[in-house]
């Protein structure tokens, strides 16, 4: 009885509240500030098009915000915008502009402050120091947005999208440039990273830190200071997504520090200084992905371990492994190396004398970088092949027993 | 020949200052840790250690600079700086500020840890050796 009692009592409350909802409409010369403080709990306010020149809007009731094409919130490098502090809010296809910048106070346009279930889909940010900030907040999605940064320099940037200590943060669909990482995730559990497109950030395109169990896939990073930094973390998957263009004195496509039990499948690695850089990473799944026209391809260091490298192809890389220790206790198998110069006689596609993907010259260059000079060159070329037959300073046991011929994305296609 | 004599005196002089002992201010951006490898990028927090051989050492935060000091016991530093919170970009002598632990700072590796060159007044502070101390 009191069961049934309890249903009708929710639907009753539910339904009121849908029923009585509202739709406010905010004009020029109206103020968002003053809709949000008569709005009633569930309500929506629509925005209609032009500046409206306001900050530190914050929400308290769950509500609903929508601009019209052309609605634009100008905080005329002032404070915060949309400081989000209740649940079930929704904030949709707003542009807003020009936030200061501090350094006591790391502003964004959009502040989730302990909230869930909030939804920041379709806007627009320009010129921001922080772009979106979700502190504390769990089963928020940021879906779509476009934000792009005012910095000209790194000191004066902040992170796009900036989520710290959340879970089941779904973040896709977005486009994200000029702030100082693009996508910034610090303790934050279980979340999904899907369909960004993040470039022309100072720092890292995307950036993980004492973060686990997270997704990110089909995401483009081009030209960052690096591509995506996985800090501290365990289990991210990392699939399909594209690391271009990282290149610069010390720019990773990848670079992985004291993190294990993930995957990184699929991707693609083109043109960047280092493609991935893994220190201190463990039993990390590397399989299918495809690394173009690198630097160096992969330089993993002595205290990475069981490290599974299967079935990825090296193509026209300067450099296809490096590392710093004499001994191996990573797994290569199967994987394609342009730079092979065995054979297969019996033809079963792959190749009848191992491959060793450490050249002793990648070791001189890492040490001392003006060497690279000299790279193709007779005396250099003929010291590396000595080394190979009788390998003296590059890990015996880093070996691939079984290289393929073929590139392996060419025949899977 | 004189031109000869030019890049003697030049390179004689930019290899005496090279030579000298001197902190360098940190360039945001393009900066490395040696610790963590991330580039250096919040002018709020950053480190340095410059040894008596003239060799340095950046880093993105405190806590980065604390480890990597006890990982090399034996090495002799003329310069042990950090950036002060409430006076960014510079380097200061790390004697004499005040290292604050709290969440209100969230410093690039995850200790919450800013220094102050002036007391700050609603947080307890550490000086540089209990806050050394307090790392293990």
């Amino acid at each position: 009885m009191t069961r049934y009692f309890l249903l009708s009592f929710l639907t009753f409350t539910l339904l009121s509240g849908s029923l009585l909802a509202k739709t406010i409409i905010v004009k020029p010369n109206e103020s968002i500030k003053k809709a949000v403080l008569q709005a009633s709990d569930y309500d929506t306010i629509m925005v209609k098009a032009g500046v409206y020149n306001e900050n530190l809007i914050s929400i308290e009731k769950p509500l609903t915000i929508i601009g019209e094409e052309g609605a634009i919130v100008d905080s005329q490098e002032g404070d915060e915008i949309f400081i989000v502090q209740s649940d079930n809010v929704t904030i949709q296809n707003m542009t807003l502009k020009n936030i200061g910048v501090s350094y006591i106070k790391d502003r964004a346009a959009i502040r989730l402050n302990r909230v869930r279930d909030v939804k920041i889909l379709h806007n627009t940010l320009i010129n921001t120091f922080f772009g979106i900030y979700l502190q504390k907040s769990n089963n928020c999605v940021v879906d779509g947005n476009k934000i792009i940064g005012g910095a000209e320099d790194e000191s004066t940037a902040g992170n796009a999208i900036h989520i710290w200590q959340g879970k089941r943060i779904q973040v896709s669909n977005n486009e994200v440039s000029m702030h100082r990482d693009g996508i910034y995730f610090e303790f934050v559990d279980e979340s999904y990273i899907a369909n960004n497109i993040s470039r022309n950030n100072m720092r890292y395109g995307l950036h993980f830190m004492f973060s686990n169990n997270d997704l990110y896939e089909n995401n483009r990073f081009q030209n960052n200071g690096s591509g995506v930094a996985v800090m501290f973390s365990k289990e991210i998957e990392m699939i399909e997504n594209e690391f271009l263009d990282n290149w610069g004195g010390a720019s990773y496509g990848l670079l992985l520090k004291e993190i294990s039990d993930g995957s990184i499948e699929n991707n693609n690695f083109s043109r960047n200084t280092v493609g991935i850089y893994a220190e201190g990473a463990n039993r990390l799944s590397i399989k299918n992905n495809l690394f173009h026209n690198n630097g160096k391809a992969m330089d993993i260091k002595g205290n990475s371990l069981d490290n599974q490298i299967i079935k990825n192809d090296f193509v026209g890389n300067t450099f296809e492994v490096l590392t710093n220790s004499k001994s191996n206790l990573n797994h290569f198998e199967g994987n394609y190396w342009s730079q092979y110069s065995g054979y297969d006689l019996n033809k079963d596609g792959i190749g009848d004398v191992p491959h060793r993907p450490v050249n002793l010259f990648a070791i001189v260059t890492d040490k001392i970088p003006a060497a690279s000079m000299l790279l193709h060159s007779f005396l250099v070329n003929s010291l590396d092949a000595a080394e190979r037959l009788f390998p003296q300073f590059i890990p015996e046991q880093l070996i691939d027993q079984k290289p393929k011929i073929k590139p392996n994305h060419y025949d899977q296609n | 020949m004189r031109i000869l004599k030019l890049l003697f005196i030049f390179s004689i002089i930019s290899v005496l200052i090279a030579c000298s002992i001197e902190p360098e201010p940190i360039n945001f951006g393009s900066d490395h840790c040696i610790y963590c490898k991330m580039t250096i990028s919040d002018p709020k927090y950053g480190a340095e250690l410059v040894t008596d051989k003239g060799r340095i050492y950046k880093f993105d935060a405190i806590e980065c600079m604390i480890p990597y000091l006890k990982e090399n016991p034996k090495t002799e530093f003329s310069y042990i700086m950090v950036i002060a919170y409430d006076e960014p970009k510079k380097l200061k002598k790390v004697e004499g500020l005040h290292f604050v632990k709290n969440e209100h700072f969230k410093s690039p590796m995850g200790k919450n840890l800013a220094a102050f060159a002036n007391q700050p007044k609603e947080f307890e502070s550490l000086d540089w050796k209990k806050l050394k101390k307090s790392f293990n």
